[in-house]
């Protein structure tokens, strides 16, 4: 892999920033669904995060990094059991990849040469603990994004086919980037992810000049670049795994829980996801700014995000949902 | 010594060479096949030595590599191939743009994943200038410079000027000025992907270092713009329309020192503007200038060449398995593979493999998975927008068009737009199944001018024709009065504009291609009527026009008529 662009050097696109760090935060937010043109560093941001990301303790040589002995697979057949401290896979997934890659399948090879009926781990095994990360993820085949859907919200994998009937956990946080220029998403797949983020191109002089210097001081000199922001970076990881810990001790007051269910309501998103997804987000927005309670102030925050593609969507409307959500917002808070 | 655009072909071509594998990533070539591209492709060839050619439709292992079946059979051991794109050696595709768009954007991204100095340089070739069909953005984007080819006919009697190359020198970075020249000019030119900026400056710099230079000159960034900025460009640059935030004004100890800086800055930056935009109109080719309007809108539209046909078809309902080599795309299906090895192996349990363990498998045993597809639907509008249509009715057409949008984006259909008005028809919306593409598209469409109807069908049978390449089942809605009075070419002659409409029907007819005629006109027209019978298409007439009367027509036929008839 060429070195990636830090995290920290990226020039705008907070929303976006954003919305990876709380997901880092708390995992069970339930991803991030990046929409946008191309050329607005959506790849590079996730992949700056996984440089970000605290390191995990698992077993060494486990193919889905379970954390103890007993979370091994059976068919990993490992002989030692050594604890590790590994860095938080980030899987990319390739537009070509198949079925078998993603969810694992039968040793082919193994199947073939020697006879034998083995399991080979697939994509999803990789990304267990981690992230799973989807570019272009509207030009993917419909029946893979189902399966990753249904995976993503079970936190486990089953393969039945070939003669092979296995489960193993996979529980990782869903990144998605795409261009609806390209094509959109299916409505129905929206609000699976936990959070949406639009970007666009910066529009601009400074922001854009920005972004052409340090992006070619990195071309010229990558390794300069990255001791430069090394210490940016490095405090981001900090204040991640401090809000980590903080998390468990938020308190969520009753005004607050209130706020986000009014908000819900007068918004009108489908089921309860949109309040659990808020009231997560709201949270681990708090701990990533050390507050001990949620406020209104972390609500407003994340709301959009949280929202924005949760509504009802007249696909004629041309109003944004993010626009809608604002003016829901100013409708109940006032 | 004047810069024909073949000769940019040559100095875009010596930077890549000069600057090795580098963040320019490589070349487009728009060219038709013929004489000239034979010779540009054997020049190229010279220079780059191990120039690999690969087809647009070579199967992924070619790409990526993957596991080598029939050598693993023979020798019972896994063998994997490498895919061209690990070899390093620079590539050349040929018909790029029949690459699918899921294609170019996994190329593309299999090629940023590896470190910068292992990739290998692309040269794509566009040979369908015409066709409408233009190479994936993924990989338009991705490829630094883009040049278009002119015929000519003398071209291997005329010097193939490439600069000396030069040693390697250390770069100094480029002044702020060019940094700010750099990030708006393609701004001004209607360009606003961020990549550009960079491949302005990666060029610039190539440039430079290919002259021997040490810093970026105006005559690298000349450059840059014609390589780079030029072939994209959607427009001339406009006059600073990007303005920039007020700066706060008291914070510069004097006003006179400010202003005066100002003055001299803005005097450096005019300079290189009034290069840049006589770089770009000199690197605009007279057609090019034609096609603006269109490729505007191509430049967002997704692949639509032949490559759709994957995307397009989703995976169906399995069937059975049948017996062939398993690629990429496909799964072995390693049961039904057994299986049928299984009956022979006493005979081939000869010689040397008497006392192997394992079944002897050989290539023609093997099974793979295979699945029903359905083939996507395209529906096509032409929508006549002459001022033969009265307004009010023009307003109908397009709520019946977007009535049946928000059908098409439920079934996932993908949708076309064609409007005719004036003396000809435009593309408004090449297909896609973006909605908010469509939308933009429909609400810009005005009103006036004469009914081109023959120019509008034959756009609408083209359209209908790659799609039926690419595998979709197209459907022409027409909305029109049938009031044609502007022929084929252009020229206001009712009679001729008839005749011209009815030979375009014929063809509609001949090519099997489902229609439906609509009638918005207030008096069901005769003329139309008959268009429709020499089309075989549906024709419904609607006097008083509403459109979700329009919309339930459509609906209706689309039930029925799933697929044209075979």
């Amino acid at each position: 892999m060429p070195e990636t662009f830090p995290f920290s050097a990226i020039v705008g696109q907070d929303d976006m920033k954003m919305a990876l760090l709380l997901n880092a935060i708390d995992r069970r937010i339930g991803g991030v669904l990046i929409f946008g043109t191309r050329g607005t560093g959506k790849s590079t941001a996730v992949r700056a995060l996984a440089n970000l990301l605290p390191p995990l303790e698992a077993i060494e040589g486990c193919p889905i990094h379970a954390a103890t002995e007993a979370d091994v697979p059976g068919w990993a057949s490992l002989t030692s059991y050594k604890t590790i401290n590994i860095p938080t896979p980030v899987v990319d997934l390739p537009l070509g990849a198949s079925e078998d890659r993603v969810t694992g399948a039968l040793d082919i090879e193994k199947a073939l040469s020697k006879g034998e009926k083995a399991f080979q781990p697939g994509l999803l095994a990789e990304a267990n603990r981690g992230f799973l990360y989807i570019d272009e993820i509207n030009l993917l085949e419909d029946h893979i994004i189902d399966l990753l859907l249904d995976v993503a919200q079970s936190g486990d994998n089953l393969i039945e086919r070939d003669g092979l009937s296995i489960r193993h956990a996979a529980s990782f946080v869903l990144i998605g980037s795409g261009n609806p220029e390209e094509g959109e998403l299916r409505p129905q797949l929206l609000d699976r992810f936990g959070l949406a983020v639009d970007v666009g191109n910066p529009n601009n002089i400074q922001e854009r000049v920005e972004v052409l210097k340090r992006r070619d001081a990195f071309d010229q000199n990558p390794q300069a670049f990255l001791d430069n922001y090394h210490n940016h970076d490095m405090a981001i990881r900090e204040r991640i795994i401090k809000a980590q810990a903080l998390l468990k001790d938020i308190k969520v007051p009753d005004e607050a829980l209130t706020d986000i269910a009014n908000l819900c309501m007068t918004i009108g998103s489908d089921g309860l996801r949109g309040e659990l997804t808020l009231l997560r987000s709201a949270r681990a927005q708090a701990a990533w700014c050390g507050d001990e309670h949620v406020t209104r102030e972390h609500i407003t925050t994340v709301a959009g995000m949280a929202l924005q593609h949760r509504l009802r969507r007249d696909p004629l409307d041309e109003a944004s949902g993010l626009a809608r959500v604002q003016r829901s917002m100013k409708q109940v808070f006032g | 010594m004047t810069t024909t655009y073949n000769n940019l072909i040559a100095i875009g071509a010596s930077i890549l060479h000069n600057s090795g594998p580098s963040y320019l990533g490589g070349m487009v070539i728009h060219a038709r096949f013929g004489g000239t591209l034979a010779f540009i492709r054997s020049q190229l060839e010279e220079l780059f030595p191990l120039l690999l050619p690969v087809s647009a439709h070579a199967p992924d292992e070619q790409w990526y590599g993957g596991l080598d079946l029939g050598t693993m059979l023979q020798h019972g051991r896994p063998t994997y191939t490498h895919g061209v794109l690990k070899t390093q050696r620079p590539i050349l595709i040929m018909g790029a743009e029949r690459l699918s768009i899921n294609q170019a954007a996994r190329l593309v991204a299999t090629l940023k994943k590896q470190p910068q100095k292992h990739r290998p340089l692309i040269i794509a070739i566009n040979e369908s200038c015409d066709d409408h069909q233009y190479i994936p953005a993924p990989l338009a984007d991705y490829l630094a410079i883009h040049v278009v080819m002119q015929e000519d006919p003398l071209i291997a009697h005329r010097r193939w000027s490439t600069p000396n190359t030069s040693s390697s020198c250390q770069m100094s970075l480029p002044a702020d000025d060019w940094y700010k020249t750099l990030a708006t000019l393609p701004t001004r030119c209607g360009v606003y992907h961020m990549q550009i900026p960079l491949h302005l400056l990666h060029v610039a710099r190539a440039s430079a270092h290919l002259h021997g230079r040490t810093n970026i000159t105006e005559e690298d960034i000349q450059l840059a713009t014609s390589l780079v900025l030029a072939p994209r460009a959607l427009h001339l640059p406009d006059d600073e329309e990007v303005q920039e935030p007020s700066e706060p004004e008291n914070q510069t100890p004097s006003q006179t020192e400010q202003s005066e800086q100002q003055e001299h800055q803005t005097s450096r930056q005019n300079i290189p503007d009034d290069i840049l935009r006589e770089a770009i109109a000199v690197a605009l080719p007279d057609h090019i200038i034609d096609q603006l309007p269109r490729s505007q809108i191509l430049k967002n539209s997704s692949g639509h060449g032949t490559g759709a046909l994957r995307r397009g078809n989703r995976h169906g309902a399995p069937k059975p398995s049948h017996a062939g080599r398993p690629r990429s795309s496909q799964r072995l299906d390693v049961p039904a593979t057994l299986r049928r090895a299984a009956p022979w192996q006493t005979i081939r349990k000869t010689g040397n493999h008497k006392n192997s363990a394992r079944p002897i498998i050989r290539m023609d045993d093997l099974c793979i998975k295979q699945f029903q597809e359905k083939s996507d639907r395209l529906i096509i509008f032409g929508i006549d927008a002459s001022g033969s249509t009265a307004m009010a009715r023009l307003a109908e057409a397009k709520g019946a068009v977007e009535q049946l949008l928000a059908q098409a984006y439920a079934r996932r259909d993908h949708v076309a737009l064609i409007g005719f008005r004036g003396f000809s028809s435009t593309i408004f919306l090449p297909p896609t199944r973006s909605l908010v593409q469509t939308k933009n598209r429909l609400s810009g469409l005005v009103g006036g001018g004469g009914t081109p109807l023959a120019h509008g069908l034959e756009n609408c049978w083209k359209q209908a024709i790659l799609a039926q390449r690419s595998g979709m089942s197209p459907i022409i809605v027409l909305i029109t009065d049938g009031r044609a009075n502007i022929t084929k070419a252009g020229q206001a002659d009712r009679e001729q504009a008839l005749k011209d409409a009815e030979d375009m029907a014929q063809l509609i007819r001949v090519d099997n291609i489902s229609t439906l005629v609509i009638d918005n006109s207030r008096t069901a027209s005769r003329g139309l009527q008959s268009l429709a019978q020499i089309m075989g298409a549906h024709y419904i007439a609607l006097p008083q026009a509403r459109s979700h009367q329009m919309a339930h027509a459509v609906r209706q036929m689309m039930d029925t008529n799933h697929a044209p008839i075979q």
